[in-house]
């Protein structure tokens, strides 16, 4: 995976993340988000450390250990 | 004499049943020590006194006919704000859902009422589940602490005295958290063990609803008549109904205990290491055969956890947040907000990374039965704080200090049960966790109860 890391992002980025998806946020809102969105894409991150492979998702959530093997 | 509100639950349905006392002088007892406390605690978001005692004289009659049901019956419970009690409000502890009128029962309430449980109120929520503070209600050990989140009005409710058992729901660690710090049991059962229909979701593929109570034992009654296949429940698992009374009253001779020796012992408070170390000792000195093993995947929980959590909340809030933005609280609503930003991508990493890890954990589990580690890193934090300081100029968001030993079993689904293992230098209870296999709630009943029945943690109360 890259070892590229989240960027952080800014209010005016945050509006047009917005817009797209048709959020409106009110005023001041765009500055508290972004701050919390680059803090939480950062810490996501770790996430691509991970070499997946073939693993499919479990995006249908069983706990039962024989579905997940 | 003991104050029946201050009785384990099991005790009292045990005098209950002898008709040594009844339904409605233990339900007095309870609006007494709710009446007592309230003003400080506000663990209840309603209480239901009038329909309470309307209950309890009912469950009088039914068992003076002899038609008693069972230990539940004529037992006064909490139900949290998440779940739906018909005809009262499910406002999830939030503006946003004030008039919110549940029109039928939660699946939960369905099973406590055929137990002849006696509904007696509502406790108190972090706003819709999505915090672990639970701002509008303290903690009977110290009011100006915590009750711990998202199921803080149960775990306050239950420590007071004021019910035998609350309901509680957890994505994050929200019924083990409240217990931790609140000085009681918190169970959460495996994904899929308990129908969630009729409770407020907050992330569908991490959230589970269980109980919390003053013992092992009284969870396990809980549990017994919680449990259950409901096809409304996407999440729901058709296994067999067991009786988890069957695992109390035993040892742990030969019980095989996995000791992390990452992860869940990475950052604690010194009082939570020795409490929770010093139980261990106990444990292998009772018969226990300890093992050291390794957390897979340690440094993506936290990660894993957020980045399904946070997608997930937002959609389900996808309406709620365009229609009333304004009347979420500042910290839920930057959840929110953020989480609808979460790249589809990365939401889907997450739940590829937490299959390895099931799979991963799933190895660990071969050798042992019970895996035994922190509940939470910290004793009750004081109200209004955000943070929490580790010195050397380390801070940690309070989200973070509750929900990361807790996450590995919303992310794996596996059963874990909260219990009282001892009090910080400042009195605070603290609490160790016992995770067992899928569908091994039975596994961590046995150990926990035996735990309670060598130690004396759970019988001690809150100052009044």
């Amino acid at each position: 995976m890259t070892n590229e890391t989240t960027p952080p992002i800014g209010p005016d980025d945050m509006e047009a993340l917005a817009k797209a998806a048709r959020l409106s946020l009110a005023p001041g809102r765009p500055e508290i988000v972004a701050g919390a969105l680059t803090g939480m894409l950062e810490s996501f991150d770790l996430l691509d450390a991970v070499d997946v492979g073939e693993t499919a998702p479990t995006n249908s959530f069983d706990p039962r250990w024989r579905e997940a093997k | 004499m003991t104050d029946l509100a201050d009785m384990p639950l099991r005790a009292v349905a045990a005098k209950i049943a002898a008709k040594e006392v009844s339904p409605v002088e233990v339900t007095e007892a309870c609006l007494a020590r709710a009446a007592e406390t309230e003003p400080k605690l506000t663990s209840f978001s309603l209480l239901m006194a009038d329909s309470a005692r309307a209950e309890a004289k009912a469950a009088e009659t039914e068992i003076l006919a002899g038609g008693y049901r069972g230990e539940l019956h004529g037992i006064p419970v909490g139900i949290k704000e998440l779940y739906d009690v018909a005809g009262t409000p499910t406002t999830s502890s939030s503006d946003v859902r004030e008039n919110w009128m549940a029109e039928t029962d939660s699946a939960s309430v369905v099973s406590l009422r055929e137990a002849g449980a006696v509904i007696l109120g509502k406790t108190h929520t972090h706003e819709f589940a999505y915090g672990i503070v639970t701002p509008r209600s303290r903690n009977p050990w110290g009011e100006d602490h915590i009750p711990g989140g998202s199921s803080g009005g149960s775990g306050a409710s239950v420590a007071a005295g004021s019910t035998y058992m609350s309901m509680g729901s957890d994505t994050g660690g929200s019924i083990r958290i409240p217990a931790a710090v609140c000085g009681v049991v918190g169970l959460k059962p495996t994904f899929g063990r308990c129908s969630r229909a009729g409770v407020t979701s907050l992330a569908w593929s991490l959230d589970h609803v269980g109980p919390l109570a003053r013992t092992v034992a009284d969870a396990a009654v809980s549990l017994n008549a919680l449990q259950g296949y409901d096809p409304r429940d996407p999440g729901s698992v058709d296994v067999p109904k067991e009786d988890f009374t069957a695992a109390l009253g035993k040892d742990v001779k030969g019980m095989r205990i996995g000791v992390p020796k990452n992860y869940y012992f990475d950052r604690v408070e010194p009082g939570v290491d020795s409490a929770v170390r010093s139980a261990i000792a106990r444990l292998e000195a009772e018969g226990a055969i300890l093992s050291e093993v390794t957390i897979p995947y340690a440094d993506q929980i936290m990660a894993m956890e957020f980045a399904i959590c946070l997608p997930e909340a937002s959609a389900y809030h996808r309406t709620m947040l365009r229609e009333s933005a304004h009347l979420y609280e500042e910290d839920v609503r930057t959840f929110l907000e953020a989480g609808e930003f979460v790249p589809a991508t990365t939401y889907i990493q997450a739940l590829r990374v937490r299959r390895l890890m099931q799979a991963e954990l799933a190895k660990v589990f071969e050798g042992i039965d019970i895996l035994l580690a922190p509940a939470v890193p910290a004793a009750a934090a004081r109200a209004g704080a955000e943070v929490l300081d580790w010195g050397n100029g380390v801070e940690e968001p309070l989200a973070s200090v509750y929900v990361r030993l807790s996450a590995p079993a919303n992310l794996t689904g596996l059963p874990a049960i909260a219990t009282p293992c001892g009090f910080n230098e400042e009195g605070l209870p603290v609490a160790f966790q016992a995770i067992a296999r899928p569908f091994g709630e039975a596994t961590a009943i046995r150990l926990c109860d035996a735990w309670q029945r060598m130690t004396d943690f759970h019988e001690q109360r809150p100052p009044r």
